[in-house]
């Protein structure tokens, strides 16, 4: 199925300086997953990034750059998806929208910067840091029963 | 953000789309700064304004609005700008796909997301 729909690829590392080459598995478990993403991220709100990254790391086996940089490419295309609803019930607030999306903007300029230079091992520590804070903070929050 | 071994100089899917998302995300940026520096030349900015002012999704109201200058339709266009810039990066990698690269199988793919994100932007909900 991978080699059908042409996924196995390479990708040039410059903190290694070569061409690494990887083969995509797991293809109907990641569908389950990904339904799962958009549920949630519409739910939510959050973006289902995070989820989106766990299925193409767990069940597809991508190297966590193409990971990230494939979740990334692919959030904006779903979200504005998503945005829609919101927009037009009015939920959105563009005063606040105006300093969130511009500093998110050049944190993310910043960020993919680093992130070529950084090696898979370190980003994936990252992830699973601030995957443990916001699932602590939601935690929290839901048995404290914030909002 | 392309493939460091380009083997021709043409357009290239990955190219295209990175050009098209980095020229949206860039001037939507662009037009709600000028929408907040509008705000602030009116001197209607407020904490107030910012937590209950919400998004008029109304294409005629915002023309309008700019029109008068009022920042926050100003914004709302770069809002707008924002929201569709990763349409017409699916739009220009389908169109790519399926006129430059012939190839049929993610030419569809591709359109199908497009028509997916335009049908959840447009009318689901």
């Amino acid at each position: 199925m991978a080699s059908y729909l042409r996924l196995n690829g390479s990708y040039f590392d410059k903190r290694l300086d070569r061409e690494i080459r990887y083969n995509v598995t797991g293809i109907p478990a990641a569908v389950g997953v990904m339904f799962a993403a958009g549920i949630i991220s519409g739910i939510l709100g959050i973006g289902a990034g995070v989820v989106k990254v766990l299925a193409h790391e767990v069940a597809m086996k991508v190297p966590t750059k193409v990971s990230t940089a494939t979740s990334n490419f692919m959030i904006g295309v779903t979200a504005a998806a998503g945005a829609g609803f919101y927009l037009r019930r009015g939920l959105v607030l563009p005063f606040v929208v105006v300093p969130v999306a511009i500093f998110v903007l050049i944190g993310a300029f910043v960020g993919t910067v680093v992130m070529e230079r950084m090696s898979n091992s370190i980003i994936r520590k990252i992830f699973a840091l601030l995957l443990a804070i916001v699932g602590m903070q939601m935690l929290i929050r839901g048995i404290l029963g914030g909002l | 953000v392309t493939s460091p071994i380009s083997p021709s100089r043409r357009p290239t899917v990955s190219s295209v789309s990175a050009w098209v998302l980095r020229g949206g995300v860039v001037s939507s940026s662009l037009v709600m700064l000028v929408g907040i520096m509008f705000t602030f030349a009116h001197g209607t900015m407020s904490i107030q304004r910012m937590k209950s002012d919400g998004f008029d999704y109304r294409p005629g109201i915002i023309i309008e609005g700019i029109r008068h200058g009022q920042g926050k339709r100003i914004i709302e266009a770069g809002i707008y700008l924002l929201v569709f810039t990763p349409i017409l990066r699916v739009f220009a990698s389908s169109v790519l796909f399926a006129f430059q690269d012939r190839d049929r199988l993610y030419a569809v793919i591709t359109f199908v997301v497009l028509l997916l994100t335009l049908a959840g932007l447009l009318w689901i909900g």
